[in-house]
């Protein structure tokens, strides 16, 4: 449990990730998921001594290299695909059957609806393992003195660049206006989606956020840019997704008993929402919504995989404004099922956050209260200058 | 099949083997791959599996060989049977004798379910092959190519893509082989 291979493994993991949003060519677009999936698959495993972290990082990485594969076969009818466009056939069954395994593939890695089964075992397993290795630092004083345990690792990097952690997610926010800009342009992708780099708190919450950040940038870009004349065949194929992923996510969650995992379901159910996005695309600022809702979701999931407490009460408000933009984009652009299944959804997602809010506001745990008095301060800080940046950016 | 091969020694100019010789080569490795492929699942004992698969990443490289990329038949065996499967064996042999599955379920649901999901995926490949036009495929982006394609080997054009057009993943794959050497000393060790 070196500090040196854990940083090694978030440093290649940002790598891997920034070069997938950063991808022009297919190779690339295979090569970077590898290369995220392989640190992610280590990092989801660091903690050795833990069974239940084994049994998720195995999970993981069995369903991870059988995605891998799926997507493999893609690329290589994808290379078909290109050849089929040029001589114009744009019907063809081979286009159809490229596009389903490529969204297989895809939507292993951001998992929408169908397959989600490993995520709550992935978190809970993760969590469980890094929470637990927490409390031992806390109660146990001899491994205090081991200067590398990931908690020193940790709590140093935030004491130390804790403002400039605030001023960097203000300038990110900036960058992502710019972004913004540059997709309904038609530009080229060239910065990456750093927004996960705010609060390196703990490592499941940055595992979870990068790669659908990562994945949903490329997905984006795979079914905008070849694809464009068989917009219709994914406009349906994403539909099903996102209609399954919030509905499967959002139902789930409400009958779950631990945090960890109604907090899985909940991150299932949105990246329904984040298709949503995608399918609207570029007209009507699709992509805009889409990644200001990324933005929302990464701060949301990054507090609350860090404190546990404050979920309940920033997304009414905060998450409030993402989706009332992709709905609104949704609406506009006339996926009228889709929207409502949307609204239903998020009315049924309030109920389960609300859930955690009188969790705390009852005082059953006594463990997080100590917490909430030393992190209260600064998620609401930094959403609230996140909020404000994102509404000076909207017009 | 013939049709196919026909196609494919257009891009290439070359056809070493006459017709019967080659479509029956073809039939043979056919039946090799499919046989062992069936090993690989059906038998018991994992070490017979593995050796299954075994014939079966050589059968593919003999695949390429007779579709004239000599090239790939060669890192596939390198790679493929040469380090992967001989992985697999290492890490079949430390399995003991005496945990071998006795009685299993021959058939659940799952397995219908997944049979169902494998030969739709089966069909739908094998109607996309014999529907797409590969001439029309071919002869377009053979425009595209450099000019004195005939005179360089396979080997050398992959590596001038390699050199060039490729060069970014290239090099990102030597991290990620980086990253999987230390993270395997990091998992296994004490």
């Amino acid at each position: 449990m070196a500090i040196a291979e854990f940083l090694l493994f978030v440093l290649t993991t940002t790598l891997g990730g920034m070069f997938l949003c950063g991808a022009n060519d297919l190779i690339t677009i295979f090569v970077a998921p590898e290369c995220f999936s392989l640190c992610s698959y280590l990092l989801s495993g660091y903690t050795k001594k833990d069974v239940r972290s084994n049994e998720a990082t195995t999970k993981y990485l069995l369903m991870g290299g059988a995605s891998s594969s799926i997507l493999v076969h893609e690329i290589e009818l994808q290379e078909i695909v290109n050849g089929l466009i040029n001589t114009q056939m744009y019907n063809s069954p081979g286009i159809s059957i490229a596009l389903i395994f490529i969204t297989v593939g895809i939507g292993f890695k951001l998992f929408p609806g169908p397959s989600h089964q490993w995520t709550p075992d992935l978190y809970e397993g993760m969590l469980h393992s890094w929470f637990s290795s927490f409390r031992d630092y806390e109660c146990n004083r001899s491994i205090r003195r081991q200067k590398d345990h990931p908690k020193m690792i940790i709590s140093w990097l935030l004491r130390t660049n804790q403002i400039r952690w605030f001023f960097f997610s203000i300038f990110l926010t900036c960058s992502y206006g710019t972004k913004v800009e540059k997709i309904e342009k038609n530009q080229s992708f060239t910065t990456t989606d750093e927004g996960f780099l705010e609060k390196l708190r703990i490592i499941v919450a940055f595992l979870s956020v990068t790669s659908k950040v990562a994945a949903s940038a490329s997905a984006t870009r795979i079914f905008y840019i070849p694809f464009y004349f068989s917009s219709n065949e994914w406009h349906i194929l994403l539909e099903i997704l996102a209609i399954l992923s919030m509905i499967l996510g959002n139902l789930i969650a409400i009958t779950q008993t631990s945090m960890k995992r109604m907090l899985a379901y909940s991150s299932i159910g949105q990246i329904g929402y984040v298709i949503i996005g995608i399918i609207v695309g570029d007209s009507n600022g699709g992509y805009a919504s889409m990644i200001t809702y990324m933005l929302f979701y990464i701060s949301m999931n990054l507090g609350t995989f860090a404190c546990i407490v404050l979920f309940g009460g920033l997304p009414p408000l905060a998450g409030f404004f993402g989706k009332l933009h992709l709905f609104w984009c949704g609406w506009q652009v006339g996926l009228y099922f889709l929207v409502s299944i949307g609204l239903l959804t998020s009315v049924v997602s309030i109920y389960y956050y609300l859930k955690i809010i009188k969790l705390l506001m009852t005082g059953r745990n006594q463990e997080i209260t100590p917490h909430v008095r030393n992190y209260k301060r600064s998620p609401l800080r930094s959403t609230n200058s996140i909020e404000l940046s994102i509404l000076f950016f909207q017009n | 099949m013939k049709s196919i091969s026909i196609y494919l020694s257009l891009i290439l100019h070359r056809m070493d083997l006459p017709g019967p010789i080659h479509d029956f080569l073809l039939v043979f490795l056919g039946s090799g791959l499919i046989l062992g492929g069936l090993g690989v699942v059906l038998l018991t004992n994992p070490i017979y599996s593995a050796f299954s698969l075994g014939l079966v990443l050589v059968c593919i490289s003999l695949f390429y060989i007779l579709s004239n990329s000599h090239f790939v038949a060669a890192a596939q065996l390198l790679i493929y049977v040469g380090a992967i499967n001989v992985l697999i064996l290492f890490a079949v042999m430390f399995i003991n004798g005496s945990e071998y599955y006795k009685d299993f379920n021959l058939w659940t649901i799952g397995n219908g379910l997944t049979s169902l999901v494998c030969t739709s995926i089966l069909v739908s490949l094998i109607t996309t092959i014999l529907d797409t036009s590969w001439y029309g495929i071919i002869w377009t982006t053979r425009s595209n190519q450099i000019i004195e394609q005939d005179l360089i080997s396979n080997s050398q054009q992959i590596g001038i893509h390699l050199a060039t057009d490729f060069f970014l993943p290239f090099e990102f794959i030597s991290i990620i082989l980086l990253v999987a050497l230390i993270g395997a000393i990091a998992v296994a060790r004490q």
